[in-house]
């Protein structure tokens, strides 16, 4: 059995790191381009879209951790709230134009002595 | 056969022979063709008025069933016609409200700011404050515009539908709309006509559109009164701006037109991809550009709908037009019911793959000639195209046209890349989707290393 070499085993692993780091640096490049001028189009050009986007957001969080700012994540609570509060207040509007419905078959049912 | 009956035939018979002289007797291109023939039933539509200018605005968004010229035709329809008297719309308002509309309202005007072949609307001033579904209160003196369904018209509207369906079971008709399945769109038509005509429909949709536009403080959408609505009767929110018609005096006044242009096309694309709810009308005269920098929507009289999964496949139809992938357009449209026979699949393919590079490459893109140059090589190729799909293609190539009117530079497509981008990207976290995909690519990594 092969004896462990763990230099070989590290520079195999930055080599790996270092052509996966190429090709993803040339996607985003790419995928960077003004759409139509710098794009070939066809399957790649989504994924160098999509590395050119994940680029930017790397950058972000880059700056963000540089501010020392923390990102503010949208609150799934606070969301469900306004769900319940829009349903609520749709229901009071129905109520509303019912109670009006009502008021006009009253005043119809007044006017004709029904 | 009545007075409307006959006056009916004898305009679409004599747009009809007018039709052939206008195309030189068939002598012209086919382009040039259809487009004589759509402006003489443009004209006899307008002159048919009710249910024919709803016919005719039901047929402007669909290109996929008509064509591209009658579509286009269409979109000019004008619907204007001749007010009714105050006195029976303010009938309409006090049977539906059971109240004068001087204990209503304030005050309401008796000349009409617009008269269409439905409805009138008048300007008002509420009486009393009034909390509506979503926003700020109203408060009491509020400007608010009152929209009342003109007195006669949804009988009217319904005899029409039935003297359509008369005359699409003529001979006649049926030579003329060869390959359009009539009864299922006049099915269509009175549905609409009749979701139409209970202005609540719309009051609720207006509401949720505002719910949906929440965080965005540059939309605008008007606020309902609901205790002054019924299904005649619908009061809401007075809203003031420029018509894109308009945009001169707008600029002098120091709206940001490209800053509009550009949050326009996105709210669009938020509505398609987020909300699953669209305003499919989006015409020059169903949106303002507020003094305030806001673009505010008006009238929801059509909206397409869409599902989770029509979501997430038109995410992946727009990101094949937008990265010019023929293969991602055809292979998510079958999703969506667009579906190529094997036989014709290169071909449509190849022809899709040009039409890709011809107009969604090289600077700005041209939605609107792509859009309706793929309905028309679908059509060309038999290949059946469902509504709603019709709908969004035409729906786009619209806020496209409405974009530019605001920035004629905009690049609709530029403005789609990021939404559809991180959408589909955000699905790759989806564990449906790793659970379906992840051996596919497990097998695709060793294949190529192993190779």
């Amino acid at each position: 059995m092969a004896e462990f070499d763990p230099m070989k085993f590290f520079a195999l692993w930055m080599f790996t790191h270092d052509q996966a780091d190429d090709l993803m640096v040339q996607s985003v490049a790419r995928g960077s381009a003004v759409a139509g001028e710098g794009m070939s189009g066809g399957p790649d050009a989504f994924t160098d879209g999509f590395m050119a986007m994940v680029a930017e957001e790397k950058r972000r969080l880059k700056e963000q951790i540089a501010s020392g700012g923390a990102e503010k994540a949208a609150d799934p609570d606070a969301e469900r709230f306004d769900e319940v509060k829009f349903e609520v207040a749709e229901l009071r509007g129905r109520l509303d134009q019912m109670q009006r419905t009502l008021d006009a078959i009253a005043a119809h049912v007044g006017a004709t002595g029904a | 056969m009545s007075a409307r009956s006959t006056r009916i035939t004898g305009t679409l018979l004599l747009a009809f022979v007018r039709g052939i002289g206008r195309a030189r007797f068939g002598l012209t291109s086919t382009h040039a063709r259809r487009a004589a023939f759509a402006l003489e039933w443009r004209c006899a539509f307008e002159k048919l008025g009710g249910a024919f200018i709803k016919l005719g605005q039901m047929i402007s968004v669909r290109p996929d069933e008509f064509g591209d010229e009658l579509a286009g035709e269409m979109e000019r329809l004008r619907d204007q016609v001749a007010p009714v008297p105050f006195a029976e719309i303010a009938a309409v308002i006090e049977r539906g409200l059971g109240a004068s509309t001087a204990t209503l309202f304030a005050s309401i005007d008796e000349t009409p700011l617009a008269s269409a072949s439905v409805a009138q609307v008048h300007a008002a001033v509420l009486s009393a404050a009034y909390r509506p579904v979503w926003g700020d209160e109203l408060p009491a003196g509020a400007e608010v515009v009152v929209k009342v369904i003109r007195p006669g018209a949804g009988e009217a509207l319904l005899a029409d539908i039935g003297e359509a369906r008369r005359l699409g079971g003529s001979g006649l008709m049926r030579a003329l709309l060869r390959g359009v399945d009539v009864s299922a769109l006049l099915d269509e038509f009175e549905d609409s006509v009749r979701r139409e005509l209970d202005l609540r429909v719309e009051g609720r949709i207006a509401d949720r559109f505002a719910f949906d536009f929440r965080p965005d403080p540059k939309i605008v959408v008007p606020r309902i009164v609901w205790n002054l609505t019924s299904p005649q009767v619908l009061t809401m929110e007075r809203m003031y701006g420029w018509r894109l018609s308009e945009l001169h005096e707008a600029e002098l006044a120091g709206v940001d037109a490209h800053g509009l242009a550009v949050h326009g096309a996105t709210a669009f694309m938020r509505q398609v991809m987020l909300y699953g709810r669209y305003h499919a009308d989006l015409h020059p005269s169903n949106l303002f550009v507020t003094p305030d920098n806001r673009i505010a929507y008006l009238d929801f009289g059509i909206v397409g709908h869409l599902t989770d999964a029509e979501r997430g496949d038109i995410a992946q139809v727009l990101a094949a037009f937008v990265y010019r992938d023929a293969d991602r357009a055809l292979r998510y449209s079958a999703n969506l019911g667009v579906i190529v026979p094997p036989e014709k699949v290169a071909m449509v393919r190849r022809e899709l793959g040009e039409l890709l590079d011809a107009t969604m490459s090289g600077g700005a893109t041209d939605f609107k000639h792509f859009g309706f140059g793929f309905l028309g090589l679908l059509r060309r190729n038999g290949i059946g195209i469902p509504g709603g799909y019709g709908l969004l293609v035409k729906s786009l190539a619209t806020v496209e046209g409405v974009a530019r009117r605001l920035y004629p530079d905009i690049d609709i497509m530029e403005v789609a890349r990021p939404f559809v981008t991180r959408m589909i990207g955000e699905s790759i976290g989806s564990p449906a989707k790793l659970q379906e995909r992840l051996p596919a690519v497990w097998r695709a990594a060793m294949r190529e290393l192993l190779a």
